[in-house]
Order: C-alpha cells, then sequence, then structure tokens
C-alpha cells in the first residue's frame, strides 16, 4: 500500500497553486516574484534528479555510492554556511567539512543501530533519507549560529577588544558570544519541537502515514527524528564554532583581517 | 615607558600616519591631538596590539610588543575605547565578572574600595544594582574608570573618556586624571584636555 502516485495533470494543478502567491506578491509590489519562480525552478530540478539518483541509490545500495552521496551532501550544506556569512571559503572549508561530517555520522550511526535497530547501519534507505533531515536542519542552525558569531565581529569589535584588555583571555571574551550563538541556532528547534502535533504534522510523518505505515510507527519515528535532529544540530554547532574560534583568530587574538574580504576566496 | 618607532599605518589604502615616532615617559600625560579620521583611535589600538601597523615598532617599559608578550603588555596597559558597550547585566555583576578572569584573580571585590572610588567619580551609591543598559553615557564612561582603576594597571589609553560629561565633570575627571601616577594618553576633542598644560602631541 502507498500512496497515490501524482499525475501529470496533478503536477500541473500544484504548480497552478503558485499563481496565488505570485499573485499577493504582485498586488503588493514585493519584488519576490523573480526568486519564487527561480526557487521553484530550482527544486523542482533539483528534485527531479534526485528523483532519478535515488532510485538508482536504493537499487544498487552501494556503501561507497552512499558515502559519497554524504560527502556530496556536507560539501554542498558547507559551501551554503560559508556563502551565506561572505566569509573566506579557504579558511573555513576543512573545518566545518569535519564538524559536519562528524557529528552527522555519530548520530546516523545511533539512530540506524540502536533506535532502527537495522545492523547495516549504511542502507541506503535508511540512511540517505534519515541524513538528509538531520543534515539539513543542521545547515539552518550552523547559519544562524555562524552569522551571530562573525556579525559580533563585524559589528562590536570594539567591545571584544574592550574585554580582552579587561584581562580576559580569547577563551572567556568569546565564551559569551558563543552561548549567544548556540541560543539562538537551537532555540527555532526548539520551539517547532515543542509545537509538533499541535500546530504541524511533521513532514517525515505525513509521509510515512501517505505511505501507508500506522500512525503510532510514523509517530515513534518522528519523536526518535526529532531528538536526533536536536542532537545534531547541538554538536555540529558546538564543533562549528570551536573549529571558527581556533581558525579566526592571530596570535594577537585578533580575527584574521581577510576573513571578510571578498575575493580573498 | 611606551616607545613608538618609525609606525606607518593604512587604512583602506589611505595613508594614516608615516615614519611616526613617540617616546613617551613613566608618568607622563600625553594628549594625541589631529583631525579626525586621522588614526588617534588607531594608534591606542596598535599600543594594544589589535591593529597591526603596516611598519615599525611598539616598546611597552622597553618590550618589543610581539605575538609572545602580548597578553603580558596588555595585562600594563587599561584601555577605555570610545562609547564602551557593557554587557547588560547590573553593574557589579559586570565587575565581579571582570574579576573573576583568570588574569585577575589576585584582585577582590572589595566592597568599600568600590564605594569610595564611585564617590570620587561622582557616582551615586546605588549604580552597582542599576542595570547597565540603564546608565547614560557618562556614567557608563565612569564605570569604566572605575574598573581601570580597580585593575591597578600602569597604563592608561582613553579614548574620549570625557565626551559624554557635562562640562562641570568634563573638568573634574580631567583633572582627576592628571593626579595619577599613571602613564596616560589621551584622545580627546574636549577643550579641558587640550586647556589643561598636558604634553600634546600632534599630527
Amino acid at each position: 500500500m502507498g500512496a497515490n502516485d501524482l499525475n501529470l495533470t496533478s503536477m500541473l494543478f500544484a504548480y497552478l497553486l503558485l499563481l496565488v502567491p505570485l499573485g499577493i506578491l504582485y498586488f503588493m509590489k514585493i519584488k519576490l516574484i523573480k526568486e519564487s519562480i527561480i526557487g521553484v525552478i530550482r527544486m523542482s530540478i533539483q528534485l527531479g534528479l534526485v528523483g532519478v539518483y535515488l532510485k538508482y541509490i536504493f537499487e544498487w545500495d552501494n556503501l561507497w555510492l552512499n558515502i559519497a552521496w554524504l560527502i556530496v551532501m556536507i560539501i554542498v550544506s558547507t559551501f551554503s554556511i560559508i556563502s551565506s556569512n561572505g566569509v573566506c571559503k579557504r579558511l573555513f572549508f576543512l573545518p566545518i567539512v569535519g564538524a559536519l561530517a562528524v557529528s552527522l555520522f555519530l548520530n546516523i550511526a545511533y539512530f540506524n543501530y540502536f533506535i532502527v535497530n537495522i545492523s547495516d547501519i549504511f542502507n541506503a534507505k535508511y540512511l540517505i533519507p534519515i541524513s538528509g533531515m538531520l543534515l539539513g536542519n543542521s545547515l539552518k542552525g550552523n547559519i544562524i549560529a555562524t552569522n551571530t558569531f562573525f556579525d559580533y565581529f563585524k559589528n562590536r569589535q570594539s567591545e571584544y577588544f574592550f574585554t580582552l584588555s579587561l584581562g580576559a583571555s580569547r577563551q572567556e571574551a568569546l565564551k559569551p558570544i558563543i552561548r549567544e550563538s548556540m541560543k539562538r541556532s537551537l532555540r527555532p528547534t526548539l520551539a517547532s519541537i515543542a509545537t509538533i502535533g499541535l500546530v504541524s504534522l511533521p513532514g517525515m510523518m505525513t509521509g510515512q502515514i501517505l505511505g501507508g505505515s500506522v500512525p503510532m510507527t510514523a509517530i515513534k519515528y518522528q519523536i526518535a527524528i526529532m531528538i536526533a535532529i536536536f542532537s545534531t544540530m547541538a554538536i555540529s554547532i558546538f564543533l562549528v564554532i570551536l573549529l571558527l574560534n581556533k581558525v579566526s583568530f592571530n596570535k594577537f587574538d585578533v580575527m584574521k583581517k581577510y576573513i571578510f574580504i571578498k575575493g580573498e576566496n | 615607558m611606551i616607545k613608538l618607532q618609525n609606525i606607518e599605518l593604512r587604512f583602506k589604502e589611505k595613508l594614516l600616519f608615516s615614519d611616526f615616532s613617540l617616546n613617551i615617559n613613566k608618568g607622563e600625560k600625553v594628549l594625541l591631538n589631529a583631525p579626525s579620521g586621522k588614526g588617534k583611535s588607531s594608534l591606542l589600538k596598535i599600543i594594544m596590539g589589535f591593529v597591526k601597523p603596516d611598519s615599525g615598532q611598539v616598546y611597552i617599559a622597553d618590550k618589543l610588543l610581539s605575538s609572545q608578550n602580548v597578553k603580558e603588555i596588555r595585562g600594563k596597559i587599561a584601555y577605555l575605547p570610545q562609547e564602551i558597550s557593557l554587557p547588560k547585566m547590573r553593574v557589579n555583576e559586570f565587575i565581579k565578572n571582570v574579576l573573576a578572569y583568570e588574569s585577575n584573580k589576585n584582585i577582590s571585590y572589595n566592597k568599600e574600595k568600590i564605594a569610595g572610588m564611585l564617590a570620587d567619580l561622582k557616582l551615586p551609591k546605588d549604580t552597582l544594582n542599576q542595570n547597565t543598559a540603564s546608565l547614560s553615557g557618562g556614567e557608563k564612561q565612569r564605570i569604566g574608570i572605575l574598573i581601570m582603576q580597580l585593575l591597578n594597571r600602569e597604563i592608561f589609553l582613553l579614548d574620549e573618556v570625557t565626551s559624554a560629561l557635562n562640562s562641570e565633570l568634563k573638568n573634574y575627571i580631567t583633572n582627576y586624571f592628571l593626579k595619577m601616577d599613571q602613564t596616560i594618553i589621551i584622545v580627546s576633542h574636549d577643550e579641558t584636555w587640550r586647556h589643561s598644560d598636558i604634553r600634546k602631541v600632534e599630527w
């Protein structure tokens, strides 16, 4: 038993729905129409390709292919985090890739082995979609966390200098900034955890129910995945901030000058 | 005490100063007097090791400022930047946080001493219980001065430390600093400093 497949007419109706928000944007003269259309086109192409790709990845279920797919996801996330901050790629690429890889691996291995209870933790059917959910949420969290961190240095550098001058070590001076970054990045997820079921039926659960699972199974998966998302986010954000802190400063504890210089990528 | 040798600094390709040298003796008070945008604040940051000059050397107490000794040198200097922003908490909590830094652990929170300093700085006693967010600019500057003094540093670098005070307090605080034993460098547009018999360095 599975969900009704959507035929061409169904998809046309889906795209037709887009005319409503576009109409509102047009009426309000909000310059988001081009972006909306490009966004939907990108989404359609990306998901179309993934659909083709996933069909084969599930069929072949090859260990190395699965791992390669994870690496691609991690690299795309890393570029997305770096470009959202407009900072030097060369300096941050490896630390962020490393932090995302470690946190994702720990959580997906734990999830598949102990929670889903499968011995082959690299089984494509579980590995790929669940990793995607963990990583997608970590990506959002890391963008908020790193933006908070770098914005502080863009706008409030003198406060940091003052703190150093008062005798704080770099670690002592950064502690409140790191706390703030983590708090801001985790808060939206906590809010959505707290309202889940009341306000939204999350995508994974909806998908499972449409796919024919009993609601109770879908709900148990949803609880487990929300906790795993929270854990992956916390670990990855913590590691990313820790590593940023390691690579961003010179020996005078001053943020390296070229970090924000464009073209220094 | 402070020796700057052949300092050159550019900011976004603009030359702020070149071949700038300055020698300041222990206990001396110096006013940096130059038009806005000429790098006065940057000069203080150079002495703190926050800004690296494009060329030239900084000596503090006969030691060449370098990445090896920057922490030790910063430990000799109290620096009050322009428009300091204090984290949002009660003033006494903030002071306690500062004194909790590893490098300040030999300084204790001495209530009587702080009360005396508040009076000296013409701040009401209950300032300690106020939130930093509710302080005026002038009150913040004086809390900054109070903390600098608690830390017992030999050199004071003051960036527009009297800018937010009324004229009576400007005079008072200027004299307050001039009477000190510390070596002091001041950046200020206030007349009170210019009219005092302080050493003036102009460019």
